[in-house]
C-alpha cells in the first residue's frame, strides 16, 4: 500500500500538532523540573503550567482558577460524578441524572456510583439523539444532585442544547456537568454560557497530547478529589503535574481558539456536506443518522457523519476500507475490539442489527476536496461487495413463556 | 494470494501465519472473540484465544490483525446446542459445531466477501484437490474436528501445518523468534475452564435420577445425565466388584445405566446429520471396494466399517471390530485412507 493513509477518524483521536510538539519538547528534556520545587529552574516550569492554564481559560472563556488539569476527560467525568455521589448528605444518598447516549466515561461512572448507593436515572433520547430540558426536569427528585449531559456526541455528532439544560438545572439548584470532549475545537465551548458547574475535556481530541485533560469547576463549586495525595492543583488533583502534557494541551487550546476565530470549522463543514452528497449519489440506499437540520435543532458537529449502509456489517466495511488505506470506525473505539452494537445508536431507536450497519466518518483540517474523490468510489465499491453480509438479521425472538407477542 | 488467517495467539496459528508470510502471501490475521465460561476433556481443536499474544505475533510479522466478535453466533450455533445436547443425554462436540458454523461457516463467507482468496488456520490437516485429509503428524491430526465442514468450503482452505509435526512447528517458532514459541498446549474446550461436568451443572442445574444396572436394579443416584458420557468410568459415584462403566444414558427417564467394560462395546453405529465430502453413492459397499474406516472420537484408532447410506441420508455402520463406547452426539468421521469422506453424529 503506497498511497498515504486517509484518516477519517478524528473523533477517536487526532495527531499532535507540530506546534504542540514543539511547545512540549523542552519539558521532556532540560526543563524537566518539578513545578512544585522551590528553586529558580522549577519556577520556570511552574510558569509554563500557569501559562497553559491561561490558554485553556481563554479558549473556554473562564477564569484560570476554575481549571484543573487531569489525565483526560475520563478522569474529569469520574471526578465530578463520583464526587457528587460521595458528597451527598442525608440518609437518602444522591440522585444522578444522565442520558443514554453519553460516553462510557459518564455512564459507567454513574453506574459505579449507583453500585455505591446512589440512585441513577438514565434518560432516553429521541430518534434524532436529542433530549429536552423538560424531559430532564421531569426526572428530578428532591435528592437530585447532578445532571450530566454531553455537548456533542462523539459517535453521531448530535449537538445538544446544553445551555437550556444548564439554565434549568441552575434554577433548580442542581449541579450540571457537561462532557464537552467531542466538541472542543469544532465549536465555541463556553461553560459559563451553558450554566455549567463542571465541564470535562481531553487534550488528544484537538491535536493535543494523550493522557491530559481538563476539569472546569465553576468558581465556588467544590471539587471532591478522586485521589488523595499532595496539594497539586489546589488539592483537587493530587500528583505531580504532567508538565509536557499540560503545556501541550495549552498550545492545542491556542490552536483551537485561532481555528474557530478564523472559521476553520465552517470550511470543514462545507467539505463534510460535499462528502455527504457524494456518498448519497454513490449509494442512494444509505441513511444518515443525524438527518439535519430538523426543526429547532442545532447543526451537528461540523466534521462528523454517521452513516448506515443497509445490509453491510460495519466491521467488514472497516476491514475493506483499511485494506485501501482508509481509516474510519464503527463508533467509539473499544479497547478489546469487541464489536458490541453501539449503545448510542441503539438509544436512538435502532435495532442491534441496524446499529451493526453504522460507520462513522469524522474528518479533520487536512481533509481536502480530492479526498472525496478518493474515498467515495472505494466506499461504494466496498459496500456493494459486502452487501448481504449482515448475519443474524432476521432473528426471531420468542419470549420465555413461548407465547408470541405483537411488537 | 490474499489470505485471511485465524490467529489464536497459540504457537500453531503463529507458525501458520509466519509460513504464509515467508511464502510471500498477502496475509491478514483475525482473532475471534467467542465468549468464555469458566472443561477438562479430550477436545483439542483450537486453543482459547489470547488476543494479546495474537497481536504480538501479528506485529512481529508486520501484518494487519483484526479482532472479531462472534459471541452471538457462537452462543446460538455452538453453546446453546452444546448445552441442549448434554441435557438430552448426548455428548456433543462443540469444536465440530464451531468449525462448521462459525470458523469455516460465517467467517469463511466473510473472508470471501472481503475479497480474500483463501481462509487459513493452524489446524493439523491437509487439503488437496478439494479433499480434506489427515495431517501428517498423526498424533496431532485434527481432521476429525474438521470433518463437519461443508464440502464446498474445503476448496477455500489452506492449512500450512499439514505436512509438519508439532515438534517441527515449535522449532520453527523458536527459529523465527515468534513471541509464542514456548506456549504450552491447550487441553480444554475453549469456552470452559475447569471441569466440564461442573460447568454443565452450573449451566443446567441439578437434574437428579437413578443409576441402574443392565437389569434395571437401582445402584444409586446421580445429579444429572449431563454429567455422564458413554464409556465413562470416573465420577460415577457407585462401585462394584469390578470397574463400572456408563453403558447407557436415558435422558427422558433420567436414568444412567452402568455395567462392565464389555457392555460398552458396539458392533453397529447409526450416524445422523451426515455431511458428505464425497457423493453418498460412492461410500456404499455396493459401489465398489472402498476400504472405509470410522473414527468415533478424537485420536481414537480408526475401525474398518461396512457403510450403508439410507434414502434419508443416514449412515448405518457395521464394524469389523467392536468399538468401545461410541458416544451418542460425538462425531463419527469416515475415512478412505487419510481422506475424510463423510461425517455425522453418532445416534443414540
Amino acid at each position: 500500500m503506497d498511497r498515504p493513509i486517509l484518516y477519517l477518524d478524528h473523533n477517536a483521536t487526532t495527531a499532535v500538532a507540530p506546534e504542540v510538539r514543539d511547545a512540549m519538547w523542552p519539558y521532556l528534556g532540560d526543563e524537566g523540573f518539578n513545578p512544585s520545587s522551590p528553586y529558580r529552574p522549577a519556577q520556570k516550569v511552574r510558569a509554563a503550567v500557569d501559562r497553559a492554564r491561561g490558554q485553556v481559560a481563554q479558549l473556554l472563556g473562564c477564569d484560570p482558577e476554575e481549571l484543573t488539569f487531569t489525565s483526560g476527560a475520563t478522569e474529569s467525568c469520574n471526578t465530578v460524578i463520583l464526587g457528587a455521589a460521595r458528597s451527598a448528605g442525608g440518609s437518602t444518598g444522591a440522585h444522578l441524572v444522565t442520558v443514554a447516549t453519553e460516553h462510557h466515561a459518564v455512564l459507567n461512572a454513574c453506574k459505579a456510583a449507583q453500585s455505591f448507593g446512589s440512585a441513577l436515572s438514565i434518560l432516553p433520547v429521541d430518534r434524532q439523539g436529542r433530549i429536552s430540558p423538560d424531559a430532564i426536569r421531569s426526572a428530578f427528585r428532591p435528592e437530585t444532585r447532578l445532571v450530566s449531559v454531553m455537548l456533542a456526541n462523539n459517535e453521531t455528532g448530535v449537538i445538544l442544547d446544553v445551555a437550556a439544560i444548564g439554565r434549568m438545572c441552575r434554577e433548580r439548584g442542581v449541579l450540571f456537568h457537561c462532557d464537552a470532549t467531542a466538541a472542543i475545537g469544532k465549536l465555541p465551548v463556553h461553560p459559563h454560557k451553558y450554566f455549567c458547574d463542571f465541564l470535562s475535556l481531553s487534550g488528544h481530541k484537538f491535536h493535543g497530547p494523550k493522557g491530559v485533560g481538563v476539569l472546569f469547576a465553576r468558581a465556588g463549586v467544590k471539587v471532591v478529589p478522586l485521589q488523595f495525595g499532595g496539594e497539586q492543583e489546589d488539592g483537587r488533583r493530587p500528583g505531580t503535574e504532567n508538565v509536557p502534557g499540560i503545556v501541550g494541551l495549552g498550545a492545542a487550546a491556542d490552536i483551537a481558539r485561532r481555528s474557530i476565530d478564523t472559521g476553520v470549522p465552517r470550511s470543514i463543514e462545507r467539505l463534510r456536506d460535499l462528502l455527504r452528497r457524494a456518498i448519497c449519489a454513490q449509494l442512494p440506499s444509505v441513511e444518515f443518522l443525524t438527518d439535519l437540520p430538523v426543526a429547532g435543532g442545532l447543526p451537528g458537529l461540523c466534521n462528523t457523519l454517521s452513516i448506515r449502509v443497509p445490509g453491510v456489517r460495519n466491521d467488514e466495511l472497516v476491514v475493506c476500507l483499511d485494506r485501501e488505506g482508509i481509516c474510519l470506525s464503527t463508533g467509539s473505539a473499544c479497547a478489546t475490539g469487541a464489536s458490541l452494537p453501539s449503545h448510542v445508536i441503539r438509544a436512538m431507536g435502532h435495532s442491534d442489527e441496524e446499529a451493526r450497519e453504522v460507520v462513522r466518518v469524522s474528518i479533520g483540517e487536512e481533509f481536502i476536496e480530492s479526498d472525496i474523490d478518493r474515498f467515495v468510489p472505494v466506499f461504494g465499491r466496498a459496500a456493494r461487495q459486502l452487501a448481504g453480509g449482515a448475519y443474524l438479521r432476521e432473528r426471531v425472538v420468542v419470549p420465555a413463556d413461548g407465547a408470541l407477542s405483537e411488537a | 494470494m490474499k489470505i485471511l488467517l485465524g490467529l489464536s495467539g497459540g504457537v500453531d496459528s503463529s507458525v501458520a501465519a509466519a509460513l504464509l508470510c515467508e511464502a510471500g502471501h498477502d496475509v491478514t490475521a483475525f482473532t475471534l472473540l467467542l465468549g468464555h465460561a469458566d472443561l477438562d476433556g479430550v477436545h483439542r481443536c483450537c486453543r482459547p484465544s489470547d488476543v494479546r499474544d495474537a497481536r504480538a505475533v501479528a506485529d512481529r510479522l508486520g501484518i494487519a490483525h483484526y479482532i472479531w466478535d462472534y459471541k452471538d453466533l457462537f452462543n446460538e450455533q455452538v453453546l446453546r446446542p452444546f448445552l441442549a445436547g448434554y441435557a438430552a443425554g448426548l455428548t456433543p462436540n462443540p469444536c465440530g459445531m464451531c468449525n462448521r458454523s462459525v470458523r469455516f461457516g460465517e467467517v469463511l463467507s466473510r473472508a470471501l466477501r472481503l475479497g480474500y482468496d483463501a481462509l487459513s488456520t493452524g489446524h493439523y490437516a491437509r487439503v488437496a484437490g478439494g479433499g480434506l485429509y489427515r495431517g501428517v503428524d498423526t498424533r496431532k491430526d485434527q481432521s476429525y474436528f474438521l470433518s463437519r465442514i461443508r464440502a464446498e468450503s474445503i476448496q477455500h482452505l489452506i492449512f500450512p501445518l499439514a505436512h509438519l509435526t508439532k515438534q517441527r512447528v515449535r522449532q520453527i517458532a523458536a527459529d523465527m523468534k515468534l513471541p509464542t514459541f514456548e506456549k504450552p498446549e491447550s487441553q480444554e474446550i475453549c469456552f470452559v475452564s475447569g471441569r466440564t461436568a461442573d460447568y454443565l451443572s452450573s449451566q443446567l442445574g441439578d437434574r437428579p435420577g437413578d443409576i441402574v444396572d443392565s437389569t434395571g436394579r437401582v445402584l444409586g443416584r446421580h445429579s444429572g445425565v449431563h454429567r455422564f458420557t458413554l464409556g465413562q468410568r470416573r465420577g460415577i459415584g457407585v462401585s462394584g466388584p469390578e470397574p463400572l462403566y456408563v453403558t447407557g444414558i436415558d435422558a427422558s427417564g433420567g436414568r444412567v445405566t452402568v455395567g462392565s467394560r464389555a457392555e460398552a462395546f458396539r458392533h453397529r453405529v447409526r450416524v445422523i446429520e451426515c455431511n458428505f465430502l464425497l457423493p453418498p453413492d460412492s461410500l456404499s459397499e455396493a459401489s465398489g471396494p472402498r476400504a472405509i474406516t470410522a473414527q468415533f472420537r478424537y485420536q481414537a484408532t480408526p475401525i474398518s466399517v461396512g457403510v450403508a447410506v439410507s434414502d434419508l441420508g443416514e449412515i448405518d455402520l457395521r464394524l469389523s471390530d467392536p468399538a468401545f463406547a461410541p458416544a451418542p452426539g460425538q462425531i463419527a468421521a469416515l475415512y478412505d485412507g487419510d481422506r475424510v469422506v463423510a461425517s455425522g453424529l453418532i445416534a443414540a
